[in-house]
């Protein structure tokens, strides 16, 4: 066997091949030039799609995959603040062969030094991998970023950042001071979360502070039902407008938010 | 099983936890907070160009406590300050051995509550060298590592995780250097003996490198057991000075000083360490074409440090 550093090389080629079968290339659907183009991570097999929003700045984009084939896809969330924008690729004409699904990791757990490899087409260079270190333990209560000593280049954005497992953390954003700045996988999936489609009752609701005893307590509690989708959930249900709707599901809603029915409000980072 | 990189990975990062108990930010500048790292027992070694104040300094260690220091030496030749603290806290584990090109190592900062990594390897390795104060750093040593926030003042890490070095961009003009442990340790014992200052003479004359012709160097005595190339045109004589003192004149050549050839102002920083002050050095000089030789009592450098 080889000594340590061959090791590493090994062991970097097999990650650089996973990494290579998810990320993509997203170009402007009008703009033929060679140039205005980024990375994203093939989220799932499904044919969704991440990317930095600064990438994906039209409604529909080109995406090229590891293998060569492309399709066009559309934009179905776009997040300019926290510059996260979610493709989805029509899938129909790309044949049978599947495409991959990705390893995601957990960037909490990762510490300052930390091995991590970013991948993306710098100025141009497809699918070209560069390797540094974790260089300040992510805290993820208090930022969505993940702070990398690693070269990123234009053209890297919304490429993956992945620990030295193989497993994507991040998605390569920006540089700051130098430093490359990858948005957690978290932040990724809080902003997936809120992009696809939520359960909904149809309808309009008010808390009302109305005197009943739950349990021991004496509480004040229940949504008044302001108005009423003739076709929603709860219109087929038998809801009625402006009364007070006091149990969902047989649980107490004492809040608007804790509904068990309540469409899930989106988490700000 | 783990991959060797995976293994790679979670040295790294476990020499960076462990260096990272003695690295400590600073706050005596303004916006950012600067890296300094515990080198002793309630000594904390910082880059002297990041440490803008002398007391009351706060200082915030690994655990997320605070505490209080003043400066209590400086030495801005090796760009070294050194700070003491209240209370006990844990050393960094020191390494002065030699450094090798290739060598992997880390740089750990604080420049605000976590701390930092960067990694790179040792690009170029050299000699003793001088910087351009005159500071004496026992071995040149260039890092192939990115300077971000909180890089001065930093240890250079190895990857068993032992200090090997202070990290500083202010010595070559942002590049990335380390000044040597062995040097750190050198500046440290001299400065806490000295009570906080490293001494240094002082002339008081500006210089141009010319080179001797032939006919010169026929005339001079060998120094320090070679003949100079080249001499060192006086060019200003600040009035006052020792140089004044001793009569030295404007046009005059040095090319000698303490028995040793002056070719170029470093020999001139090396002759005027902390020793030389207050002492009787021979100047050799050539004034008219004719070689001659003049003793000066060297001051003490008016400069702080």
């Amino acid at each position: 066997m080889g000594n340590p550093l061959e090791h590493i090389g090994a062991d970097l080629d097999v990650i650089a091949r996973a990494l290579r079968q998810v990320t993509v290339t997203v170009r402007h659907a009008r703009g033929r030039g060679a140039g205005g183009h980024g990375a994203g991570i093939l989220w799932s097999p499904d044919g969704t799609v991440v990317t930095n929003a600064h990438v994906a700045q039209g409604a529909t984009a080109r995406v090229t995959f590891a293998d060569g084939r492309s399709a066009d896809a559309h934009l179905v969330a776009r997040d300019r603040r926290m510059d996260l924008a979610l493709l989805v690729v029509d899938t129909t004409r790309l044949g049978s062969t599947p495409l991959p699904s990705p390893e995601v990791g957990a960037p909490s757990t990762l510490r300052a030094g930390d091995v991590v490899l970013a991948l993306g087409h710098p100025l141009g260079v497809e699918h070209a991998m560069s390797m540094g270190v974790v260089h300040a333990a992510p805290d993820m209560r208090r930022s969505p970023y993940i702070a990398a000593d690693i070269r990123l280049a234009p053209g890297k954005s919304g490429g993956p950042l992945a620990d030295a497992h193989g497993r994507i953390v991040g998605v390569n954003s920006m540089i700051a001071g130098g430093l490359g700045v990858a948005i957690s996988v978290d932040a990724v999936r809080d902003f997936i979360a809120s992009a696809m489609p939520r359960p909904s009752l149809g309808v309009q609701l008010r808390p009302v502070r109305v005197k009943v005893p739950v349990g021991a307590a004496t509480t004040s509690l229940g949504l008044l039902v302001l108005s009423l989708d003739p076709t929603g959930a709860a219109a087929r249900g038998g809801v009625m407008r402006a009364r007070a709707r006091r149990r969902c599901r047989g649980r107490a809603s004492p809040t608007l938010s804790s509904g068990a029915a309540a469409p899930a409000r989106r988490r700000s980072p | 099983m783990s991959t060797v990189l995976e293994t790679l990975s979670s040295d790294l990062s476990t020499a960076v936890e462990h260096a990272a108990h003695a690295v400590v930010a600073i706050r005596a500048r303004r916006r950012i907070p600067s890296t300094g790292i515990v080198w002793r027992a309630g000594l904390i070694v910082a880059a002297d160009h990041t440490v803008q104040k002398d007391d009351d300094v706060v200082i915030r260690f690994n655990d997320g406590s605070e505490g209080r220091g003043c400066v209590v030496g400086r030495d801005p030749s090796t760009d070294i300050c050194i700070l003491r603290l209240e209370g006990d806290r844990a050393a960094a584990s020191i390494d002065v051995a030699p450094l090798e090109v290739g060598q992997l190592t880390l740089a750990v900062g604080r420049p605000g509550d976590a701390a930092t990594a960067s990694l790179g390897v040792i690009s170029a390795v050299g000699p003793e060298w001088r910087t351009h104060r005159g500071g004496r750093i026992d071995q040149f040593v260039r890092l192939d590592m990115a300077v971000y926030d909180g890089f001065s003042g930093s240890p250079l890490v190895t990857a068993a995780g032992k200090v090997a070095g202070l990290c500083t961009s202010g010595l070559t003009r942002g590049g990335a250097l380390a000044i040597p442990a062995k040097t750190v340790e050198r500046v440290v014992t001299a400065l806490l003996a000295s009570g906080g200052t490293n001494r240094r003479g002082f002339l008081g004359i500006s210089t141009q490198v010319v080179p001797l012709p032939e006919s010169l160097r026929a005339l001079i005595e060998p120094l320090g057991g070679r003949l100079p190339r080249t001499g060192l045109m006086i060019v200003s004589v600040q009035p006052g000075t020792s140089a004044d003192r001793a009569g030295l004149l404007l046009g005059d050549l040095l090319v000698g000083l303490g028995g040793e050839a002056m070719e170029d102002p470093r020999d001139v920083f090396s002759a005027l360490g902390p020793e030389s002050v207050s002492r009787e050095l021979e100047a050799v000089i050539v004034r008219g074409g004719q070689p001659m030789k003049l003793p000066i009592t060297i001051d003490e450098h008016p400069e702080r440090g």
